[in-house]
């Protein structure tokens, strides 16, 4: 019970404040990167810290947040792909003449995954989430000049404000049927007999947990606003929401299903293992039919959060232990294939189309490389991150007696196969017009750095994979043996 | 003497399926805003009732909670379609625009 366990966050929080306070006060030319450099070193420092307090769980608040390996391996994971995110927005014309508000709402959307994630109450698990939609919604819109941009944040503000008070009519629910607004206490109500109110609320605060969650992972049939906002809003803006909310909302899947009602996990395996086997299956069949790759990404990502609830489905330690690494390698490649349609979009108009990748490889073998580790570790092809996750995760499913879960997910995988692998084939293709007729313009470091830097990381999570696996159990240990 | 909870859950229940067939009927974006806000707020009317049931104010502090939230919800709304509204106008003046000789 200190306070001081927090610190991680209060860090956050005020760096988040200084760097918006920033946005109101002059810089000037000399100071016009004093943002970025402040943001990235409070995520040092929160990085640091997250290191610093690895160890048995501490709370803080009277057990409103929970400082433990679950919550801080996930916050580091968030942390990676805020800061990730403020590079690949290095120079980036959306956000040009913002930065500062830029740069502190993806700091403040940052503080909500990792509120989320590190959450021991409903009351703060709800706020984290909202922290993070609300200041997601605003970045989708940043670009007030371009109706795309607009148009997709307005979208995801509406259906995000239904999932939110979905969510708050299941946590309502479930507050109605134990008591309590705990997650700890949740877990004990629910192991103790007797409970005083019926059973069918129970069943119905599972189901609108699951949806209004699903509206925010973007899980079928919940997913229909993925591709336009993640066509519409800036990229940068893409790749945050496609990696950091993803392990925010994945955390809170875990946090309330796995941790809190592990009790009553016969009511809600089959519930997230039906959702799970749809997505995977809608996900992969919609991205077949994508030209732009930011929508085939966004597909793609509905696909991949299919493969994770595989892991929330099972509710064992083995599946917990393959969600987070298979996040770890989820993150890495998602990272590493936004990086280059970020690199294409600031060389050539219509960047985000696949016909813009023509040739690329050729002109540019470093980004072609990068890009194919990228498609080949999502689409799981051995022996990238990708596939170890995927068979952890489908092995999880099989020990735990759901192998049908496991059979549509490795089918689903076959299916994904065509649309990463023609990314792959367009790129190393001849160009239409000969290799002079390929557009390339002088490369952004951060950019670069970032590609580069998650195409050695999709390699390095598969070549040591057996320690990254022992950090997740840790962690999953922690969320589930309190 | 008391509230019975059912009273509190029908009316919550009432609530939310008006907020979600505005939701599913409704064309306009204030439409929407609105209706999700009576979403929310049977969320709060269901939060409140169980408060009282179990004799427990954490149900009172999350409805609190929520209402702030949702406060900060209409507020990135409305700045958005006042943004899109905005944004319309100064599409068709710049098309006006291009046409001087």
């Amino acid at each position: 019970m200190n306070a001081g366990a927090a610190l991680a966050l209060y860090v956050m929080g005020a760096v988040t404040v200084l760097v918006l306070v920033l946005a109101v006060t002059p810089l000037g030319a000399r100071g016009r990167r004093v943002p970025e450099v402040l943001a990235l070193l409070g995520l040092a420092a929160t990085v640091a810290i997250a290191v610093a307090q690895w160890g048995e769980r501490q709370t803080a608040f009277s057990g409103e947040l929970r400082v433990d390996r679950f919550g801080l391996l996930l916050a580091i994971l968030i942390v990676i792909a805020a800061g990730a995110t403020i590079l690949l927005s290095w120079g980036e014309p959306a956000a040009a003449g913002r930065r500062p508000e830029f740069t502190g709402l993806v700091l403040a959307a940052a503080t909500g995954m990792m509120l989320t994630v590190m959450s021991g109450d409903l009351v703060t698990l709800f706020i984290g989430i909202e922290l993070l939609s609300v200041s997601l919604y605003v970045l989708c819109a940043i670009e007030v000049a371009r109706g795309q941009s607009l148009e997709s944040g307005l979208k995801y503000l509406i259906t995000g404000a239904i999932g939110t008070a979905l969510l708050i009519y299941g946590f309502a629910l479930l507050y109605g049927v134990t008591g309590t607004t705990s997650l700890e206490g949740i877990s004990a109500r629910l192991g103790a007999v007797g409970s005083p109110a019926p059973e069918p609320l129970f069943i119905a605060a599972i189901v609108l947990v699951v949806v209004a969650l699903g509206f925010k992972a973007s899980t079928v049939p919940f997913h229909m606003w993925t591709p336009d906002v993640y066509q519409g809003a800036p990229t940068p803006v893409t790749t945050f929401m496609a990696t950091g909310t993803k392990t925010a909302v994945m955390g809170a899947f875990l946090l309330v299903f796995t941790g809190a009602t592990h009790q009553a996990s016969g009511d809600w395996r089959v519930v997230i293992g039906a959702v799970a086997a749809i997505t995977m299956v809608v996900g992969n069949i919609g991205a077949l039919l994508q030209d732009n790759i930011k929508r085939m990404l966004g597909w793609s990502s509905i696909a991949q959060a299919g493969y994770l609830l595989i892991g929330v489905a099972v509710g064992t330690l083995a599946g917990t232990e393959s969600v987070i690494y298979y996040l770890f390698a989820y993150v890495a490649m998602t990272l590493a294939a936004f990086a280059i349609v970020i690199l294409r979009e600031r060389e050539v108009e219509n960047g985000d189309h696949v016909e813009a990748l023509a040739g690329y490889g050729r002109a540019r073998p470093w980004a072609g490389v990068v890009m194919t580790l990228a498609m080949l570790c999502l689409a799981g092809f051995p022996p990238l991150a990708g596939f170890v996750g995927k068979f952890l995760l489908f092995g999880s499913a099989v020990d735990a007696d759901m192998t049908w879960l496991a059979i549509v997910g490795a089918v689903a995988s076959v299916v994904s196969v065509v649309y990463y692998l023609r990314v792959v084939i367009v790129m190393w293709a001849p160009p239409p017009g000969g290799r002079h007729e390929v557009r390339r313009l002088g490369v952004p470091r951060a950019v670069a750095g970032v590609a580069i830097a998650a195409g050695v990381a999709v390699i390095a999570l598969a070549i040591w994979a057996q320690p990254v696996l022992d950090v997740c159990a840790d962690a999953a240990r922690a969320l589930m043996i309190p | 003497m008391s509230v019975p909870i059912g009273a509190y859950l029908m009316l919550s229940l009432a609530l939310l399926i008006l907020g979600l067939i505005g939701v599913m009927r409704r064309r306009n974006p204030l439409m929407l805003l609105l209706s999700v806000e009576l979403m929310l707020n049977a969320g709060n009317v269901a939060l409140i009732g169980f408060s009282r049931l179990w004799d427990d104010p954490s149900g009172q502090v999350f409805a609190l909670v929520v209402m702030v939230v949702a406060a900060a919800e209409v507020v990135i709304g409305l700045g958005l379609v006042v943004a899109i509204f905005r944004s319309r106008t100064n599409l068709d003046v710049d098309e006006m625009s291009s046409m001087r000789g």
